[in-house]
């Protein structure tokens, strides 16, 4: 009886421990103001700016209605850095969008090898976080102190 | 009890694993997130002791000799009709354009810039494509045109246009810049090519390949008229610090540029135009990299190519 009890209180504490852990994830913002987040904690060497969802979509190699309401914001050209924000439609979008991010990565570090490789570090250390449907990619030049803004979320 | 006992079971849990939700790249994440790897210190531009170069003028270069005996006739910086009286003996096409009085201009010398004109509408990029380099991708991304197609990315010059497979489909398939432009048909072919190839490419060898890239252009859009687009500046630090982009170099590579579309016939916009200030450099803060303008710059580009129009070309 003894031992039936003492694993239910471990069982409980278990439990209470795992959903604390879930608490601490704040809820996701809106995407513009996450992004506004990332763009003031000093992880990007130059200010991005917003472009259209659908030249973004371009890029990734999606339509809109993978994940409506996607937004990205990219650099001048003269960096890799960008942040593109995807609330996918369902979790086959949200594993479409991971695999278009992954290969976005790929891409552009392959690209950037020839062109400033400088820039490749930081798309080796590009953050591409999913919580349920939504999918978040981040190329900093201070992957920490972008991973410290997502990580509250992701 | 038994919540007392969880209670503090969670409040020892959380004091001795305060970093538990801060930590980088959890398991969900692509094996991509957050991984560690050494970054390398890039080493400082060098700045080597060379004098300030003065850009010249507009319309004040020295003749640029060629190795096969010709000379240029810099026709930058003269107007449309003053170019059109010096350079009579030029091949001489019929070409109209929307003035600002509405006259019909009646002779078009290819390789002159074509002239300020009175804005048109977006629509008239419906049958128009973009292509070129890291400056064609920041007027894709940021000039706000929603009219045509554009295929842009940067690392591409004139050698890696048809083979570098750049353009996403999608599901990871990528096709090459002019496989794109050969799904369509197209009226008006804008071509943004060369910072790129001021580090690799000699002049000469820049021409020829361009000259190139023309010819397989004609032939995908034979009924396209091709715009090629000069350089933009560089800011004065850069060109000043970083010889290769020099600002002297982008006038000598923009006038090999008008060349070749005084004889492949093609339109030359001097976009350099847009950006440029009094100073001749592109202006001081409007650049990260004094390369790439800053996208709320980009803006400028499409009112240039809005208010530098041909209309019709009679061949």
């Amino acid at each position: 009886m003894k031992k039936a009890m003492l694993i239910v209180l471990v069982l409980a504490c278990l439990a209470l421990c795992a959903c604390s852990r879930e608490a601490k994830k704040a809820d996701i913002p809106e995407a513009g103001a996450l992004a506004a987040e990332l763009l003031s904690s000093g992880a990007f060497t130059e200010e991005l700016g917003e472009i259209g969802a659908d030249v973004g979509g371009f890029l990734y190699g999606l339509e809109e209605s993978d994940a409506p309401g996607m937004r990205f914001w990219c650099s001048s050209g003269a960096v890799s850095e960008e942040i593109a924000f995807f609330p996918c439609r369902d979790a086959a979008a949200a594993e479409k969008v991971l695999g278009e991010c992954r290969a976005r990565i790929e891409q552009q570090s392959r690209l950037f090898a020839d062109y400033r490789a400088e820039e490749v570090p930081k798309l080796e250390k590009a953050l591409v976080l999913q919580r349920e449907n939504t999918v978040v990619l981040c190329v900093a030049a201070d992957a920490e102190k972008a991973a410290a803004v997502l990580n509250k979320y992701f | 009890m038994v919540l007392l006992l969880a209670a503090g079971f969670f409040l020892w849990y959380w004091l001795e694993t305060p970093g538990a939700a801060a930590a980088p790249a959890e398991g969900r994440s692509p094996d991509i997130a957050g991984e560690e790897l050494s970054s390398s210190l890039q080493t400082p531009e060098p700045t080597p002791d060379i004098p300030v170069q003065t850009p010249p003028a507009r319309g004040e270069f020295e003749a640029d000799p060629r190795p096969d005996g010709y000379t240029v006739e810099v026709k930058a910086g003269l107007s449309y009709w003053g170019m059109n009286q010096v350079d009579a003996s030029a091949r001489i096409h019929r070409c109209r354009f929307q003035s600002g009085s509405g006259q019909l201009l009646p002779d078009y010398v290819w390789g002159g810039e074509v002239p300020e004109t009175e804005p048109v509408t977006e629509d008239y990029f419906d049958d128009a494509v973009f292509i070129g380099n890291s400056l064609a991708q920041g007027f894709m991304l940021y000039a706000g045109l929603t009219h045509g197609d554009q295929f842009a990315v940067q690392s591409i010059s004139v050698d890696n246009i048809g083979s570098e497979r750049v353009i996403n489909e999608g599901g990871g398939s990528y096709i090459t810049i002019l496989d794109a432009v050969s799904r369509k048909s197209y009226g008006k072919v804008f071509v943004m090519l060369g910072i790129n190839e001021l580090s690799w490419l000699g002049k000469e060898e820049f021409y020829t390949h361009y000259a190139a890239l023309i010819d397989t252009l004609r032939e995908l859009q034979p009924d396209a008229e091709l715009y090629l687009q000069s350089m933009t500046p560089v800011s004065e630090q850069k060109s000043r610090y970083s010889p290769t982009f020099g600002i002297s170099r982008i006038h000598e590579y923009n006038e090999v540029i008008r060349q070749l579309a005084e004889d492949k016939e093609a339109h030359y916009l001097y976009i350099f135009d847009a950006f440029v200030d009094d100073t001749g450099y592109l202006p001081a803060g409007t650049s990260e990299d004094g390369i790439h303008p800053y996208g709320i710059y980009y803006a400028q580009w499409l009112d240039y190519l809005k208010t530098h129009t041909v209309l019709e070309v009679k061949r």
